[in-house]
C-alpha cells in the first residue's frame, strides 16, 4: 500500500508512494572530489506537495511524470520535511497513470516570512492598490501593485490581471515570494488562489525587539536609543536628475541640471537586544526637525546646514526614540528604513509600554 | 581585513552587575578586557546603564561617579583619555541628582579572595530626562524576565538544548544566556533576583548618596586601623551602627569605597585606607 504525501513525517521508512514530479530543476556542484550534479523540484498528489532533493535519478524522468518511489528518505530541512532520493531510491516511471495534485501552502504571518519557502500561503488587509498596464504577446494586460497587512508587518504584493477590493482582508494561497533590493514581495499569478476572509485585529504599531529583525518586513515599529549619529547626514544638495548627494554648487555629471536641497540622516540605535543601522529621508526629518517644505528652498533656505545639524543631535541622540519604517536586507545585514521618528514622551512612552506588556501578558 | 561587528551593549539593571561572580578567560595571545558572564547569562563586554548621579568625586586624572538606578548603584571611572577627552569634561560638569544614561566597557578587579569588583568606564555620556530613565528600566525589566523565563524552560529540560528554546520562541541570545546560567549560576538565587527587578519599575526620585556615611568610614578606618593589620571590619559595623548605618548599608559603603580605590582588604576582613 502507498503512502500518500500527507502521511510522510520524519519517521518515515521504507515506504512507496506514487507522486507527481510537479518541479524538477537541476544543479551543479564542486567538491574537493569533483564536480557533480544534482536535482530538485516539488512532489506531490492528493494530499499535499513536498519538496524534494534527488542524488540520483532516472535521465528519463521530466516535470509531470508520475513515478512510484520506493526507499526514499525523509529529513527536515530548513525546518521543513523533504524528500530525498539518492542511488538505493527505485524510481519507477508510470507512463499510463494520470494524478491531480493538492498544493498546500505553509501560512505565513507576514514578519515571518522567509526566501527559502518560495511558495507561500499569507492572509491580510489589500491597502493602496495602483493600477498599471504593460504589453505581453501583444495583448494589454494589467498588474496591480498594493500592500498587504497582517497583525505583524506587511508586504508589497503584485496581482496580475485581477482585481481585489482595497480595506478587504484577503487569503493569499500560493503567492511566490522573492526579495528586491533588500525587501520582500509576494506575486500572485494564475495559479494563486485568493479567497475573501473574515476581518481581523491589526495593531496600530507593532514594535519588535532588534534582534528580531533579521529578515525583511515593511510597516513595523522598532524602539531605542541613539549611540551613534552619522555626520555626512542633515541638510544636504542633491542633483536633480541624478539624485546625487552634491558636495560642490553644480554636479560634476549634470552641470546644467538644477541642485535642490533634502534631509537625510543615518544612524545607529539600541534596544537592549542589538542594535540596528537607520536612515531616515526628507519627510521623516521635516516632521522631526518641525521643519516646512518651504524652509528647504534653494534659493531662500530658511535653516543652515549647521542649524539642522544641531537640530538633528538634538532631536536624536540621549532620547528614546520610537521608530516607524521597514526593516530590509542591507549589503552589511539588517538595516531599518525610518519613515517616521518620534522622541518618546510620556504618553508616547506608556502605550510602548502597554504594547510590550501585552505581548509579554 | 575582516571588518569586525560592534559590540552592542548590553541592557542591565545595577543587581545583575553587582552579583556577578564570573570572568570570562581570554584567549590565549588576546588582549583587552574580557567578557563578564552575569547571573542571567548575560555575556557583557559594552554596557548601556541609566540612572541619577548619586556620588562624585573628581581628579586630574579620572573622575569616579555613582549612579544609581533604581535598585541599586553603578561605579564608574572615566579617565582623562586622549582618545574621548570629551568624556572626561562631561563626567566633571555632572552635578548630583542629574540624570544620565552612560555606554561603556565593563572593567574588572578580583581581589586575592575572589571578590570581584566590576566599574564602567565609559565611551559615551548622555544627560537625559526621566522618561529614557523609565524606557531603559522597563527595556531592562522585560530584557531580563525573559531571560529568567528561558532559564526556567532550559532547566526543565533533561539537558540544555538551545535548539529546543529557540524553537519555543525564545532568542538565540536569550537561549545562549539560559545555558550559560546553568553553567556558572545554577545555585543563585534567581526568585530573589526577580522580586528585585520587579520593584524597579519605581523610578525614583533622584536620591543622593549619603556621602557624609562613606566619608565616615574612610575617617575610621583612616583612623582606627593597625598600620599591619588594618582595621577590623565588626568595628566598623560598630562604629556605623552608632550613625543609624545598619550591616547592609556598611557592607555597601565598604564596596563603594573599595571599588573606588579608597580602601583595600588587607586580610580577610580587615580594611585599611589607600
Amino acid at each position: 500500500m502507498a503512502i500518500t504525501v500527507d502521511k510522510i513525517g520524519e519517521q518515515t521508512k521504507n515506504e512507496t508512494m506514487i507522486v507527481k514530479i510537479i518541479s524538477l530543476r537541476e544543479k551543479e556542484t564542486k567538491t574537493e572530489r569533483g564536480e557533480g550534479v544534482y536535482h530538485y523540484g516539488m512532489l506531490g498528489d492528493g494530499s499535499g506537495t513536498l519538496p524534494f532533493t534527488a542524488w540520483s535519478i532516472p535521465a528519463t524522468i521530466r516535470a509531470g511524470d508520475v513515478v512510484e518511489l520506493k526507499n526514499f528518505t525523509v529529513k527536515k530541512y530548513n525546518d521543513a520535511l523533504r524528500v530525498y532520493i539518492d542511488s538505493r531510491t527505485e524510481v519507477v516511471l508510470r507512463p499510463d497513470d494520470k494524478l491531480d495534485v493538492k498544493h498546500v501552502y505553509r501560512e505565513y504571518k507576514i514578519k515571518d516570512l522567509n526566501i527559502k519557502d518560495a511558495f507561500v500561503s499569507v492572509s491580510g488587509i489589500l491597502k493602496d492598490p495602483i493600477e498599471k498596464t504593460y504589453e505581453k504577446d501583444g495583448q494589454s494586460k494589467t498588474v496591480v501593485h498594493c500592500t498587504l497587512e497582517d497583525d505583524t508587518g506587511s508586504i508589497r504584493l503584485s496581482l496580475f490581471d485581477r482585481k481585489l477590493a482595497p480595506g478587504r482582508y484577503y487569503k493569499i494561497d500560493g503567492a511566490k515570494l522573492s526579495e528586491y533590493k533588500g525587501r520582500y514581495r509576494l506575486t500572485a499569478g494564475d495559479k494563486t488562489q485568493i479567497a475573501e476572509v473574515s476581518s481581523f485585529r491589526i495593531p496600530d504599531t507593532k514594535i519588535y525587539d532588534i534582534n528580531e529583525l533579521m529578515r525583511p518586513v515593511d510597516s513595523v515599529n522598532v524602539t531605542g536609543v541613539a549611540v551613534f549619529l552619522g555626520e555626512k547626514g542633515g541638510l544636504i544638495s542633491r542633483c536633480s536628475e541624478c539624485r546625487k548627494t552634491i558636495d560642490d554648487i553644480r554636479c560634476p555629471d549634470h552641470p546644467e541640471a538644477k541642485i535642490f536641497l533634502d534631509l537625510y540622516a543615518y544612524f545607529t540605535i539600541e534596544d537592549g537586544t542589538g542594535d540596528i543601522q537607520c536612515n531616515v529621508g526628507r519627510a521623516g526629518l521635516l516632521e522631526l526637525l518641525n521643519l516646512k517644505e518651504e524652509d528647504l528652498n534653494i534659493d531662500k533656505p530658511k535653516v543652515s546646514k549647521a542649524e539642522v545639524s544641531k537640530r538633528l543631535a538634538e532631536k536624536i541622540l540621549s532620547v528614546p526614540l520610537l521608530l516607524d519604517g521597514d526593516a530590509v536586507l542591507g549589503t552589511n545585514g539588517p538595516l531599518f528604513r525610518a519613515r517616521r521618528i518620534r522622541r518618546m514622551d510620556e504618553p508616547l512612552l506608556k502605550k510602548v509600554l502597554q504594547a510590550y506588556e501585552g505581548e509579554m501578558l | 581585513m575582516m571588518s569586525r561587528k560592534r559590540e552592542s551593549s548590553k541592557w542591565i539593571l545595577s543587581r545583575e552587575l553587582k552579583d556577578t561572580t564570573f570572568i570570562e578567560e581570554l584567549p590565549e595571545g588576546e588582549r583587552g578586557k574580557p567578557f563578564v558572564i552575569t547571573p542571567l547569562g548575560t555575556r557583557v563586554k559594552r554596557i548601556l546603564v541609566s540612572g541619577t548621579v548619586t556620588a562624585k568625586s573628581t581628579e586630574d586624572n579620572y573622575t569616579k561617579l555613582t549612579v544609581a538606578d533604581s535598585i541599586g548603584p553603578f561605579y564608574v571611572t572615566v579617565f582623562n583619555s586622549e582618545y574621548q577627552p570629551d568624556t572626561k569634561e562631561m563626567a566633571d560638569a555632572l552635578e548630583l541628582n542629574e540624570m544620565v544614561t552612560i555606554m561603556g566597557r565593563v572593567n574588572t578587579f578580583k581581589t586575592d579572595d575572589g571578590v570581584i569588583y566590576i566599574n564602567i568606564n565609559p565611551e559615551k555620556i548622555m544627560r537625559v530626562d526621566s522618561v529614557m530613565l523609565k524606557y531603559w528600566t522597563s527595556r531592562c525589566q522585560r530584557i531580563a524576565i525573559r531571560k529568567i523565563l528561558a532559564i526556567g524552560e532550559m532547566s526543565k529540560l533533561e539537558s540544555p538544548d538551545r535548539a529546543k528554546l529557540v524553537a519555543m520562541g525564545y532568542s538565540d541570545e536569550e537561549a545562549d544566556c539560559a545555558i550559560r546560567h546553568l553553567e556558572h549560576y545554577k545555585s543563585y538565587d534567581i526568585q530573589g533576583f526577580r522580586e528585585a527587578i520587579t520593584s524597579a519599575s519605581k523610578i525614583p526620585v533622584a536620591e543622593a548618596e549619603d556621602a557624609s556615611l562613606k566619608e565616615e568610614v574612610l575617617q575610621f578606618i583612616k583612623t582606627h586601623a593597625d598600620p599591619q593589620k588594618g582595621c577590623k571590619y565588626e568595628d566598623i559595623v560598630a562604629h556605623m551602627k552608632g550613625k543609624n548605618a545598619d550591616q547592609a548599608e556598611t557592607d555597601e559603603l565598604l564596596n563603594i569605597l573599595g571599588s573606588e580605590g579608597e580602601i583595600y582588604e588587607v586580610a580577610l576582613k580587615r580594611y585599611k585606607a589607600v
